[in-house]
């Protein structure tokens, strides 16, 4: 689905390269997460796959990005659109429109979208976004959650086979976030939709991630199954990554010869992990 | 802060008109009311704007747009009451005195003012932007992407406006001292922040710009979602406008 070979990118007016020698490759219907410290060229990586550098962003490219088959030189961002949705950091500049269903509409019209699947379309995307109260209301007054959950159903709407986002619940609450993850989750379940997301909220992204990323210096300095990526928690809290005090703890159990097994992701698993060592010293 | 010149959400018969409509009554009502000469017709204008925006149930939020005209009104007023020195003299203050073509020029400078220009406010007020754009590209065949260009500017205003408000407030907390009487003391106390509003504001177009170039903007032909047709209230809101015009140039 996504095919990064021995990409380097160095924007203009800069004098380090943002990425490094970056080769990833994520296959059809995966679900990757990106965390790294900020400076990583977790943005800029996004802005690979969907085009917007180099297109849009200038500068020194090297290597080759190909998604959906599509490289991304030869295509702009428009060609991509019809395949890759995006979801960007700050979400009061995505919106367009003034009214929330005319902001999901908006991309749908561009493409050209007969009026009943419009229709269709703004109503479902709504309800997966769990903003369908919002239709009617003014984009202004929307709160900088309720706005990323508007540019959230604004990327499903189009439906497309890939699915970007860049730190999409930094302004929602931990409920929202968890809920937000869950729709994605659901995308990624249901309709096969291949998911990037970076993240800072590692805890929530291992939770519902296959696959995470680690990177730093815009370089990749972990990639694996989420679990795996785990078990490095040193490297983790060496990066400055907010780790997870549950994927600390098993990395010092484990250094210590505790504890071999899978690294926990949320408290409950961490629980069993404890009583299974404690049962074990007795 | 609530922005000026927004859509208003609402199910009123002037909401349901076609965006075109309300157009034509924006600038029927402005041609009329500058090219009538009759006071008693521009201030029945005045009036009718009033009486549609209370039955619009927009009355509040056109009320804040209306301080705004009052305050330009009352300029234009006192403006006309000193520079126009022809006529009987009304009142004397001293040196100072009012004549009564002054006082009548005044009233209708003012009144014109507001009249032709609450039209076009109240139409924004009544018409959600993207209907209005997808009327001039459907109706009209203005090109999408100058219609566009009216649409993102309205949507930007209320961000603006936010942008503004915690730029001073930032200010404000530092002691910066711009909330004087002083009108003059104002100005030159907000100049200084619209260079980091402009910044800002920069930036978050930039941003859009990928934001459209991401969702297919410009790929060609488009589909409509609020497409409206013409009702038979909108031919009878257009032989209104038309009565209007015809009575505005008359009179």
């Amino acid at each position: 689905m996504i095919e990064i070979d021995n990409l380097t990118f160095q924007y203009n007016n800069s004098d380090r390269p943002a990425l490094k020698d970056i080769c990833l490759h994520v296959e059809k219907g995966g679900f990757t997460g990106i965390i790294g410290p900020s400076g990583a060229g977790k943005s800029t990586l996004t802005y690979c796959i969907n085009g917007v550098v180099p297109h849009y962003l200038t500068g020194d490219f090297y290597g080759s990005v190909r998604v959906c088959g599509l490289d991304t030189v030869d295509n702009g961002c428009m060609v991509l659109s019809r395949h890759v949705g995006s979801v960007f950091q700050d979400p009061e500049s995505q919106i367009v429109t003034s009214v929330v269903e005319d902001e999901i509409a908006f991309g749908l019209e561009n493409f050209n979208t007969p009026y009943d699947e419009m229709e269709k379309r703004i109503t479902e995307s709504l309800e997966m976004a769990d903003i369908s109260h919002l239709r009617h209301r003014d984009t202004a007054g929307l709160s900088g959650g309720q706005k990323q959950r508007v540019a959230i159903a604004t990327a499903i709407a189009l439906r497309p086979e890939v699915l970007v986002l860049d730190e999409p619940t930094s302004e929602l609450d931990p409920e929202g976030s968890a809920s937000i993850f869950e729709t994605l989750s659901r995308l990624n379940h249901e309709y096969g939709m291949t998911i990037v997301i970076v993240e800072q909220k590692v805890m929530l992204l291992s939770k519902h991630s296959k696959r995470l990323i680690v990177m730093q210096d815009g370089r990749i300095v972990l990639d694996g199954m989420t679990r795996e990526v785990l078990r490095h928690s040193e490297k983790l809290v060496e990066l400055g990554i907010n780790c997870p005090r549950v994927v600390e703890l098993a990395g010092k159990l484990s250094k210590n010869g505790l504890y071999q097994g899978d690294c926990p992701t949320d408290v409950d698993e961490a629980y069993t992990m404890v009583t299974d060592i404690l049962r074990r010293q007795k | 802060m609530k922005s000026l010149l927004t859509y208003v959400n609402g199910e009123s018969f002037f909401h349901r008109l076609h965006p075109l409509t309300k157009l034509a009554w924006a600038v029927a009502a402005c041609v009329a009311c500058f090219a009538s000469g009759s006071l008693p017709f521009v201030a029945a204008m005045v009036i009718l704007c009033i009486l549609i925006a209370v039955f619009g149930g927009i009355f509040s939020e056109a009320l804040s747009v209306l301080k705004f005209f009052g305050v330009v009104a009352a300029i234009l007023f006192v403006l006309q009451i000193v520079f126009v020195r022809s006529g009987i003299v009304v009142i004397s203050l001293g040196g100072f005195s009012v004549t009564d073509e002054g006082l009548l020029a005044a009233f209708f400078v003012s009144l014109r003012t507001v009249g032709s220009l609450a039209p076009l406010s109240l139409m924004i007020m009544f018409t959600p932007t993207t209907a209005l754009s997808a009327a001039l590209t459907d109706n009209l065949r203005v090109p999408y992407k100058y219609t566009f260009i009216v649409t993102a500017a309205l949507r930007f205003i209320p961000t603006f406006t936010d942008e503004m408000d915690h730029i001073v407030q930032a200010q404000i907390s530092r002691g910066h001292a711009i909330d004087g009487k002083n009108p003059v003391k104002r100005f030159f106390g907000i100049l200084p922040m619209s260079i980091p509003l402009l910044v800002s504001s920069v930036r978050r177009i930039d941003q859009m710009a990928i934001s459209l170039e991401t969702r297919g903007f410009g790929l060609g032909v488009r589909s409509t979602y609020k497409k409206q047709s013409f009702k038979a209230g909108d031919f009878i809101a257009l032989a209104f406008v038309a009565l209007i015009l015809v009575l505005g140039i008359a009179l």
